[in-house]
């Protein structure tokens, strides 16, 4: 029998009432509300809820507060009294905070600390896992797994039976932006003209691109960032219709994107966003004689393609693979790759998504952590609290205050301590945010990019954490201590409070286990860090300074390049502040080239690609890098153009190819070229730590200036080895390469060791969060062990008098209170140890060649934890081996 | 050694003034025996329909007067008017009746004192 709708919500709102009125009262509640809706629900539901509001509180009060019966009876307060006792409660509140300032210093601190940096981590959260790209529906938008020539793209988009919208979007590149008569690099990408629609990203001011901008050799126009509008045209309305000039071209400005809305990958946050179709008027270098929207061959785009609802992923990765096999014909008849379609919440993470979401998830792992600590150890405090007011609201019941008013006194003094530490918590997240900026998320994700801003719902949900900790551990034990009756309250003060102290003794564990966590966590970074250092990286950072160009942006023919970079050269190795020079266009941590070749006498398998890294380096760049040579000779200035081109590979090139046989003198076959091999050096790390050697070849950088693989135009970077601190020697290059031409876009001029320590910046970030947050931890649960030993001895005070009394000596006193506080840490050690063998598996990842289970970690973190423990507790231990018995028992 | 306070019963006027939701329940159960239904029905029927009473409040308030000593469980019983269904019954104590004496002789005295002032309801 289907009972009406009033009952049926009466009975889902007696769960809410305490226990025991809902044994006593329950059923004849229901009885009631069924007999009440016997003629009908209507009415009948609006008033059991207006009733419940009214009652809950009520019966809860009653359920925890003290009893009595002629309180019970008490008629209400009357109305406006409220309001002016909630007034009169946050003075007095105040008054008592400031009446114990230690009390109220360390709690503050503790929640403005865990409250700041959990607001601030779950912004950085929220921004790279939650909501990583401003878009409309992102769940529905799928990444191609492959990137794609603009006629293949111009395909897929053909089919409105599987998708809504087809887009593409280039990797961003940099452009030489001058705007009145200032020029800049500017972060630059295109999209297709439909772009915009299909994401679902409106204009903030102008207008967006549209499908008629995006045509072959169209007007140039351009879509300026929010954030870039902001900050370089300080948000002013009239830079749409602005005219700059885009690598030498006139380019309109017809529109400014969305707020919040950075690009489609997290990190990036392009300047200037072009339609596809004007590709060739911006290109520079060997890219602008591509024909970048009819060759199949040229593949340069992203497509991203927005699922029709009730497409199923599987049915358009069919599809689309099978289109671009048509596209595509291969003789042999197998089967080729298949098409994977990404999400593009994950792809906008770049291609360390995995490592950035368990290093975020770890970062608010920590901060976490120690919030928990900080509530248990406030938790602690304020029981420590409630135990020394019992006396006080003993007193004040006795004098004729309702619980109420009394509960309400103390709620008062909870919101003040949490909105004082929610306040200055506002402060700690802002700063938070401001460091946080400075660091890089693996893959190389600046922070700074992602225009972090302290999430107000971040810090509310912490706030209301700390508030109900409070709530919690400040105004229950308080009651409960006075429920018994107003007279026993006032009568004694040693018995009852015992009940405390195991719930003292529990959270006492809980700290001690999160400490561990963390401590772990820290000596685990601290080996990776130390391990990741110790990674050879074929090559030595010290004192070298890397300097970009690009001659193409400045639209510099070969022969003037070539003669630029002589000049500079000449320059910079004149300077007697510098060691050695050299050109290359590789940035050692940053990734090369990857080309395919045929290597001379080498036979591969039926379906091998020889596919190596490659650069183009010039004379005395590895002596200037500091790259170990192994065997023959590294590139001269006898490698001139004319000669025959030459080139040096690293060992594991040589390993793998020429296994057996000696590479010097061995050719291999590049841009339809048979190149010598002269020489073989270390192997280096092209990209990050963890990567396994790569075969690499270093073509010379002079043989390869003029012709149809030119790379004059291309960026290039000059690399000085200084005498002196290579910081002091930045703006000597600067000002060298300036004097050769002041019109050549200078990019990056950095040190080659910040480029390392990028590699390292996940370590280094998590040594020091983890450093900073378990050193808070342990002074807190040291605060804490301390606090509770000294609690439970003067509890066992006049036992402990007894026992010296018939005769116990101080070592066996000692030992016993010792003893008695080491179960907690004990028990809070081993949890803690569970627990640090799950989350090191988070860590994995950066941990390089430590195991998450590293030996020495694990041993030596609870045996530091317990070193701690065993300090901070001797002192109370010895203090009570000391009680004079007569005083103890005295004191009773 | 303490000693305990001898339990004696407490005096009437130690209750007032009640709060209205009390005297309410306090005059329902003067004439009969009623279930809590009863009570809110004769509450809203004494007030002229001004003051419906929700099972949660209703109920509260009868237990503390059952703590309170100033109401009490009767058997339990089937309401012939309503329905079979078994129900428990309340009724006023000794104490309870002393009670609604002494708060209605205090409102007879403001309402004597207001009626010798002229003020109208």
């Amino acid at each position: 029998v289907k009972r009406p709708a009033a009952e049926r919500l009466a009975s889902l709102l007696l769960r809410c009432y305490p226990p025991a009125f809902r044994r006593e009262a329950g059923e004849e509640i229901l009885q009631f509300v069924r007999t009440a809706s016997a003629g009908g629900s209507r009415g009948v539901t609006r008033a059991v809820v207006r009733d419940a509001i009214r009652s809950l509180p009520r019966e809860w009060l009653a359920a925890l507060g003290p009893r009595g019966r002629s309180r019970a009876l008490a008629p209400e307060p009357r109305s406006g009294e409220p309001m002016r006792n909630l007034f009169r409660d946050f003075i007095l509140a105040a008054r008592l905070l400031g009446r114990s300032p230690s009390f109220t210093i360390a709690a503050v601190v503790t929640l403005a600390l865990g409250i700041g940096a959990n607001a601030a981590m779950f912004t950085l959260a929220d921004a790279a896992l939650l909501r990583p790209v401003h878009v409309h529906e992102p769940d529905r938008l799928l990444v191609w797994s492959w990137s794609s020539a603009y006629p293949d793209y111009q395909e897929y988009a053909r089919r409105t039976d599987l998708f809504d919208g087809v887009l593409a979007v280039a990797g961003t590149g940099r452009v030489n932006l001058v705007i009145g008569d200032t020029a800049e690099l500017a972060q630059s990408t295109f999209v297709s003209g439909n772009a915009f629609d299909v994401l679902g990203v409106h204009a903030a001011r102008g207008r967006m691109l549209r499908p008629t901008d995006d045509v072959a050799n169209g007007p140039l126009v351009a879509v300026l960032g929010y954030d870039y509008w902001r900050s370089r045209f300080e948000g002013d309305p009239a830079a749409v219709g602005r005219t700059v000039r885009v690598n030498g071209r006139p380019a309109v400005i017809v529109g400014v994107g969305e707020e919040g809305f950075r690009g489609i990958s997290v990190g990036s946050n392009p300047s200037l966003y072009f339609p596809t179709g004007v590709y060739n008027q911006i290109a520079t270098g060997f890219f602008s004689k591509v024909d970048a929207l009819t060759t199949r061959d040229f593949v340069w785009l992203n497509v991203i393609g927005r699922l029709r609802p009730e497409v199923p992923v599987g049915q358009a990765e069919n599809a689309m693979t099978e289109t671009y096999a048509q596209l595509h014909p291969r003789g042999d008849g197998k089967p080729r790759e298949r098409l994977v379609l990404t999400p593009l919440s994950t792809r906008a993470l770049g291609r360390n998504a995995g490592e950035v979401r368990n290093f975020v998830v770890l970062l608010l792992g920590v901060v976490g952590v120690t919030l928990l600590i900080g509530c248990a150890n406030l938790a602690n405090l304020l029981l420590a609290k409630a135990a020394t007011r019992r006396r006080e609201i003993g007193v004040r019941l006795a004098l004729g205050a309702t619980r109420a008013r009394i509960v309400q006194q103390m709620l008062a003094e909870s919101v003040l301590l949490a909105a004082i530490g929610g306040a200055a918590a506002l402060g700690v997240a802002a700063a938070a945010l401001g460091t946080l900026s400075k660091f890089q998320l693996p893959g190389g994700i600046a922070i700074e990019s992602m225009g972090l801003q302290v999430n107000g719902a971040a810090l509310a949900v912490t706030c209301g954490l700390s508030l109900a900790t409070g709530l919690l551990f400040g105004v229950v034990p308080a009651l409960r201590a006075s429920r018994a009756s107003a007279v026993t309250s006032l009568r004694d003060q040693g018995h009852g409070l015992t009940s405390g102290s195991g719930v003292r003794a529990t959270l006492l564990g809980a700290q001690v286990a999160l400490s561990l966590l963390l401590l772990t966590g820290t000596g685990l970074f601290i080996r990776g860090l130390s391990s990741a250092l110790q990674v050879p990286l074929g090559f030595d950072e010290r004192g070298v300074v890397t300097a970009s160009v690009n001659l193409g942006l400045a639209r510099y023919d070969e022969a003037r390049a070539g003669a630029f970079f002589e000049a500079a050269l000449d320059r910079i190795r004149a300077l007697p502040q510098v060691e050695s020079a050299a050109w290359g266009n590789l940035v050692p941590t940053r990734g090369v080239m990857m080309t395919q070749t045929e290597v001379d006498g080498y036979a591969k398998g039926p379906d091998e690609d020889v596919t190596v890294y490659g650069a183009h380096v010039g004379p005395g760049y590895f002596e200037t890098v500091g790259t170990r040579l192994v065997a023959g000779r590294t590139v001269t200035d006898d490698d001139r153009p004319s000669s025959s081109p030459v080139a040096v590979i690293n060992e594991r090139m040589a390993g793998q190819y020429w296994a057996g046989r000696n590479p010097i003198g061995g050719r291999f076959r590049m841009f339809d070229q048979w190149i010598t091999v002269v020489g073989v050096v270390e192997n280096t790390i092209v990209r990050e730590l963890s990567e396994t050697p790569v075969p690499h070849v270093y073509l010379a950088f002079d043989q390869w200036l003029t012709g149809r693989e030119s790379i004059a135009t291309n960026p290039a970077h000059l690399f000085v080895r200084t005498r002196i601190d290579p910081a002091a020697a930045v703006p000597l290059v600067r000002e060298q390469l300036r004097a050769v031409d002041p019109e050549v876009p200078m990019f990056d001029i950095v040190l080659l060791a910040e480029r390392v320590a990028a590699l390292v910046m996940p370590q280094r970030m998590g040594v020091a969060l983890f450093t900073l947050f378990s050193a808070l931890a342990l002074a807190l649960a040291s605060v804490g062990i301390y606090g509770v030993a000294t609690y439970v001895a003067s509890l066992r005070a006049r036992e402990i008098g007894i026992r010296i009394a018939l005769g116990a000596t101080t070592g066996a006193v000692r030992r016993m209170v010792l003893v008695q506080g080491a179960r907690p840490i004990v028990a809070g050690i081993l949890a803690g140890l569970v627990m640090a063998i799950y989350a090191g598996r988070l860590a994995e990842a950066f941990l390089l060649n430590v195991s998450p289970m590293d030996p020495l970690t694990f041993v030596a973190v609870p045996l530091a934890i317990a070193a701690i423990a065993l300090v901070a507790s001797y002192v109370p231990a010895r203090r009570a081996s000391r009680i004079e018995p007569v005083q103890a028992l005295r004191d009773e | 050694m303490h000693t305990r306070r001898a339990a004696s019963e407490p005096a009437a006027g130690d209750f007032l003034p009640l709060s209205p939701a009390i005297h309410h329940i306090l005059l329902a159960l003067a004439d009969e025996e009623r279930h809590g239904y009863g009570i809110m029905l004769e509450v809203s029927r004494l007030t002229g329909g001004t003051t419906r009473m929700g099972p949660g409040t209703l109920y509260g308030t009868l237990k503390r007067l059952v703590a309170a000593g100033l109401i009490e469980d009767a058997e339990e019983r089937p309401d012939p008017e309503l329905d079979d269904e078994r129900r428990r019954y309340y009724r006023i104590t000794p104490l309870g009746g002393r009670v609604l004496r002494a708060e209605t002789a205090r409102v007879a005295v403001l309402l004597d004192a207001a009626r010798a002032k002229k003020v109208r309801a």
